[in-house]
């Protein structure tokens, strides 16, 4: 691929008010986007679409169906069929001007500004957008590493994971045990594995109702755990049993040979192991230079990197300040970050960017809690303005509307993400 | 321990309130006007006695994300009883402990319920009857997603 | 299996003579406050764990008077000291009248 040169105004910044200079003969500026999940997807259509074609867009992901994390606990509570949750790509190159390539990016030049896909191809971008979602930190569980996702799966990235998981549980024997090894802070989706319990139990309570679950857990309080410990004494009494740090749930071990979970010492047979490891970036942010730690910071006004010019970092990879790492937020911070893009490549008019995020937990049928917040950008970091959260003892009314307000904002996001 | 007298009430849903005579707060807490104030419950600990504000500390986050489950803990070498206090709450009591023959240290770790921003108070009654007080102000965040 | 509310407990089971060593107990109950409104805006009853009482040998090593402003599943962890092997008695008293009792030896060296 022949690279072009470019003379441009201004250094890798948050306040782009100039629009982007391009060489004579240069043809459209390039923005590459690597992952199609909630975060690229939706920023890669919306960069197509708005820019009606004055940028090259070209949307990099491996998976030729995309089974979205969110919901699919949901498919493990026997309320999804696998189907419902997975999504192809082919609307979003028939109905906007932008390429979507499914490969792995390998490698990323930021001196040259190039991706490397594993097919060999080299593709050069004006921006890049990185969007890997998360990998997991070797050795943060003790026994357990890739190579025993088979039997102890982890189910936190949607797909075949998520089809072990449900057959795992399906398998249990009577009387048996569903264990979690629930993840640090921070996570992909904080009160994600709380709901996957519930929905495990759900489904325990109907086919195996005298088998328990037991969470090992590092954290002392979890998201939205006043709602959640309403739901599982309400619907589930005596099948959950959390441990947390105050008993050693940070203490743990895994031997997926002999199936068996150690808790500060205490040794128990498990049936399911699902273990949810600590988490970090996707590898692809770290090769190409934007992480600090285990995050890549970002400016809070246009999800940029602070590390590497003409990056930016949406999602989960990113250190999002006051956000959780949710779909929603991704949603959120890809058009932000679109619109930015939008104003430094075309010229076209940049707003105050505001973000927001709303997370949904099923808790049985029909009832659903949620908590969310809005937020600004700061000189500092993405912080919160002001939250809600469901509460204790609301009616069944309304949980149920809380549930069905989940299924459209499902409807509304992935509309988002494929067109 | 005091107790509280309970309002058995019609319901009229909105009309509620003019029936109670309290207030709500943010978490659709009833605030009992019956309930004894911080003031008198921290009256009725001390009995009398100066409160000086030494010899106990009181271990608490200065911000909390959630209220729900907060871990605090209270150390006063020497004393005998210990209480918590926490004027912000419905029930502005949250536990009073006592130190028996086998206990090692007045100390103790718990987790407590906090309603709102408020100065949440620690006494200690002292082996020679004397009263000591810390107290920390916390706020509490509603809806902080992890 | 132990009826009732699910109780955890943790101390060592064996000390030196003289040592202090941290006993944890953590009951399930949902600690209702009593403050609560429900659907209809009554006033959801109070139901909570009123005392918590570890004794060693039948003397008090901590005695709480709980209030509804203690976390759900009531949590403490404190410090002991013995002089000699025996049992430690953990009782919990419920609003409903029930009573919870654990026990657990400990060997001194």
């Amino acid at each position: 691929m022949k690279l072009n040169r470019r003379a441009f105004i201004g250094a890798g910044s948050a306040a782009m008010s100039a629009p982007y200079v391009l060489a004579q003969g240069a043809g459209r500026p390039k923005v590459v986007v690597v992952g199609g999940g909630a975060g690229g997807a939706t920023a890669a259509r919306y960069l197509a679409q708005d820019s009606e074609g004055a940028i090259e867009v070209t949307l990099i992901e491996p998976s030729r169906t995309y089974f979205s994390c969110f919901f699919s606990n949901l498919y493990l509570g026997g309320f999804k069929s696998l189907e419902e949750i997975g999504h192809t790509y082919g609307t979003l190159p028939a109905s906007f001007d932008m390429n979507v390539v499914h490969d792995w990016v390998v490698d990323v030049d930021h001196a040259v500004k190039t991706v490397t896909l594993g097919s060999g191809a080299r593709l050069h971008y004006d921006k890049l957008i990185l969007s890997p979602g998360i990998d997991f930190v070797d050795g943060s569980v003790d026994g357990w590493d890739l190579g025993a996702q088979n039997r102890m799966p982890h189910a936190y990235k949607a797909g075949s994971q998520t089809e072990l998981l449900k057959a795992q549980i399906a398998a249990m024997p009577q009387g048996g045990v569903y264990a979690m090894v629930s993840p640090p802070n921070p996570y992909r989706c904080p009160p994600g594995p709380y709901e996957r319990v519930s929905m495990v139990a759900h489904v325990l309570k109907k086919t195996n109702p005298t088998a328990k679950i037991i969470i090992a857990d590092p954290k002392p309080t979890f998201s939205k755990m006043a709602l959640f410990e309403e739901g599982w004494a309400t619907h589930y009494p005596g099948m959950i049993d959390w441990v947390g740090p105050d008993f050693g749930g940070d203490i743990v071990s895994v031997d997926p040979d002999t199936m068996t979970l150690s808790v500060d010492g205490d040794v128990l047979s498990v049936d399911v192991c699902n273990v949810i490891p600590a988490m970090k970036a996707g590898h692809i942010a770290e090769v190409a230079g934007v992480t600090q730690g285990n995050w890549a910071p970002v400016h809070a006004g246009d999800m940029s990197s602070k590390l590497v010019p003409d990056i930016h970092v949406l999602g989960d990879a990113s250190q999002q300040g006051d956000m959780p790492k949710s779909a929603f937020s991704a949603n959120s911070q890809a058009k932000v970050c679109a619109a930015a893009l939008l104003s430094t490549l075309t010229g076209a008019p940049l707003l105050t960017p505001g973000y927001s995020n709303t997370c949904w937990s099923l808790i049985t049928q029909n009832n659903s809690v949620k908590v969310g917040a809005t937020y600004k950008a700061t000189e500092d970091k993405i912080a919160r303005v002001d939250g809600f959260i469901s509460q204790v003892g609301e009616s069944d009314a309304v949980r149920e509307r809380t549930y069905l307000e989940a299924e459209s904002w499902y409807l509304g996001i992935t509309s988002d993400m494929f067109g | 321990m005091r107790l509280t007298r309970r309002v058995l009430l019609q319901t009229t849903g909105l009309g509620v309130l003019g029936t109670l005579g309290g207030a709500l707060d943010a978490q659709q807490h009833f605030f009992d006007p019956e309930e004894p104030t911080a003031d008198e419950v921290i009256a009725e600990f001390a009995d009398g006695q100066v409160i000086e504000d030494r010899d106990v500390t009181l271990v608490l986050q200065s911000f909390v994300e959630d209220g729900y489950r907060v871990p605090v803990e209270i150390h006063a070498p020497g004393a005998r009883e210990i209480m918590l206090v926490a004027p912000a709450n419905p029930s502005k009591k949250v536990l009073s402990v006592r130190f028996g023959r086998h206990s090692a240290v007045s100390h103790v770790v718990t987790r407590m319920r906090l309603a709102a921003d408020q100065e949440v108070v620690a006494l200690a009654r002292m082996d020679n009857g004397s009263v000591v007080r810390a107290t920390q102000k916390v706020s509490v965040l509603v809806g902080g997603c992890g | 299996m132990t009826v009732g509310p699910k109780r955890r407990i943790k101390l060592p089971e064996t000390v030196a003579a003289g040592d202090v060593f941290t006993i944890k107990a953590k009951i399930t109950h949902h600690m209702e406050n009593g403050f609560r409104l429900d659907q209809n805006g009554g006033r959801v009853p109070r139901d909570i764990i009123h005392r918590f009482h570890c004794s060693f040998e039948g003397e008090t090593v901590i005695d709480v008077a709980l209030e509804p402003g203690v976390a759900s599943h009531p949590f403490f962890a404190f410090e002991a000291r013995v002089p000699r092997g025996g049992e430690f008695t953990f009782t919990w008293y419920d609003d409903d009248g029930m009573v919870h009792t654990e026990t657990r030896s400990i060997d001194v060296i």
